[in-house]
């Protein structure tokens, strides 16, 4: 009899190890992306907020205590391309290091001029709230090629500040704020198509009931796009994104997410959305997804 | 005697949970891809999705007047179908939609997926259902040519039967390219992989005895 009661045990020893390693691994993916998309978003911002102004694109302002530090850039910065970036979590519960390379070209009287830089952010970031730069340190600096073409300008930065925001808010981070959310929140229509389930109204009450199917997990920025929309004073932001996670019933879920996201700029360069759209499409598990013969 | 049994039957569960500890292997249900449909089987009758639940489905799209990947296709998934055992066979449902519902008749698509295996399922129905399916799976499928070419010169399995050469002469199809992809399917009707003909018959054998088990 002993012997069935340790087998016993030893059988839901394994089967509540496997259940909480898949709810760790969740826990974790919401953590991670939640962290990264709202940081992200702050980096965008910063980055963003440094390229000199131009009259369709506006930024909050930066928090006045680094205006000394900002003051290190080039001024008249006509581009700023990320190369890399690596984000670690520190021993220190909440905060987080994000190193960042880029590439900054400049106006001067002599041309346009090139500048490696190397950074690291340090954020307190406690789980669903705001992001709060606590270090910045310039690690490197040194001369480089100017970056060509003209794409990495404030469109560019702008268009990542809203995406990183808007799929932080999706997982739960109160973003509103850095999305101008009060303007149009209540008033857009959410249509959200999940194979042939439909689901469709103002953000919230869709956000909800996208919840039976994506309960918990994170969204991962995959690709972007901006595109003028024709005839009209809009455009569309399409955004690529690969969702983990588990559904109402617990169940591990992939999603690739696409949405297509259209809005228009304000007399105050502040966006207004106008209306999402969201399909799932077949996740990129395989190169020959696709493949047609 | 009831402690042995119950050492047993503990044994038995134990051996059991280890080797899905083993083997399985993550397969997360794949956000909107799939979902209910009503077709036409290969003996004409109307049919749902939902009837295959309690069943693992593999489905595959594809036309009978495909030269090279459906053959190849049907000729891998009869291999797969063959490495499980009786009883597995019993829980799964191998069901090759056809593409091109206006010449895959039902009874032409039986003869045609009979050719491979007489388990298989064909579905064809009208071309909106067709087209839904697709949708639904997110598969795709281009005619190849505008002007349809004779069937005589098309590399058949198993060429449509006709009462006259006559007929067999005048007999014209379109070819198309379509999607590769083999959707594995749980019993719920959740798709949850996507395989295709390169992946190792072991394997695939191994999710779909995975989401049998399940």
């Amino acid at each position: 009899m002993m012997k069935s009661i340790v087998l016993m045990f030893l059988c839901l020893v394994g089967a509540v190890a496997s259940v909480s390693a898949a709810s760790t691994e969740v826990e974790q993916r919401v953590e991670y992306t939640t962290s990264l998309n709202s940081m992200a978003s702050v980096v965008m911002n910063w980055y963003g907020s440094l390229i000199v102004k131009d009259t369709a694109v506006s930024f909050a302002e930066t928090d006045n205590r680094w205006d000394e530090f900002r003051s290190h850039y080039p001024t008249n910065i006509s581009q700023i391309k990320i190369t890399s970036s690596d984000l670690t979590k520190l021993d220190d519960n909440y905060q987080y290091q994000f190193k960042v390379n880029s590439l900054i070209s400049y106006n001067t009287a002599n041309g346009e001029q090139g500048r490696m830089f190397n950074e690291t952010f340090i954020f307190y970031v406690p789980l669903f709230s705001l992001p709060v730069i606590k270090r910045v340190s310039i690690d490197k600096v040194e001369e480089a090629l100017v970056v060509n073409g003209s794409e990495f300008n404030r469109s560019y930065y702008k268009s990542r500040e809203f995406a990183y925001s808007w799929l932080a808010y999706l997982d739960g981070v109160d973003m509103a704020p850095s999305l101008s959310a009060s303007q149009w929140i209540d008033k857009v229509d959410y249509k959200i198509k999940i194979g042939n389930k439909i689901i469709q109204g103002p953000v919230l009450s869709a956000l909800e009931q996208r919840k039976q199917y994506l309960a918990k997990g994170g969204h991962l920025l995959r690709s972007i796009d901006v595109k003028k929309q024709q005839d009209k004073e809009s455009y569309l932001l399409i955004i690529i994104a690969e969702w983990k996670g588990v559904n109402q019933d617990g169940k591990s879920v992939l999603a690739k997410v696409r949405q297509e996201i259209e809005y228009k700029i304000l007399a105050d360069n502040s966006w207004q959305v106008l209306s999402i759209d969201e399909q799932h499409l077949l996740p990129d598990i395989a190169p020959w997804i696709g493949l047609l013969c | 005697m009831l402690n042995k049994l119950i050492t047993l039957a503990f044994i038995a569960l134990l051996a059991s949970s280890n080797n899905v500890v083993a083997e399985d292997v993550e397969l997360p249900i794949l956000s909107g891809i799939g979902g209910e449909f009503s077709a036409v089987d290969a003996d004409g009758e109307a049919i749902e999705f939902s009837d295959f639940a309690g069943n693992v489905v593999v489905i595959a799209f594809g036309y009978t007047n495909c030269a090279d990947i459906c053959p190849f296709t049907l000729g891998y998934l009869k291999r797969l179908y063959s490495e499980l055992t009786v009883d597995e066979q019993q829980k799964i449902k191998v069901v090759f939609v056809t593409i091109d519902p206006e010449y895959d008749t039902p009874g032409h698509l039986k003869d045609f997926i009979g050719h491979f295996n007489k388990d298989f399922i064909g579905l064809s129905g009208s071309q909106e259902q067709i087209d839904y399916i697709l949708s639904l799976y997110q598969a795709r499928y281009n005619k190849l040519s505008i002007l349809d070419v004779p069937t005589q010169n098309i590399r058949r399995v198993n060429p449509k039967l006709f009462a006259d050469d006559d007929e067999v002469k005048e007999d014209k199809a379109s070819l198309y390219s379509h999607s590769v992809t083999l959707y594995l399917i749980d019993k719920e009707g959740f798709t949850r992989s996507l395989e295709y003909t390169g992946t190792p018959v072991g394997d695939f054998t191994g999710k779909i005895r995975q989401l049998i088990n399940e």
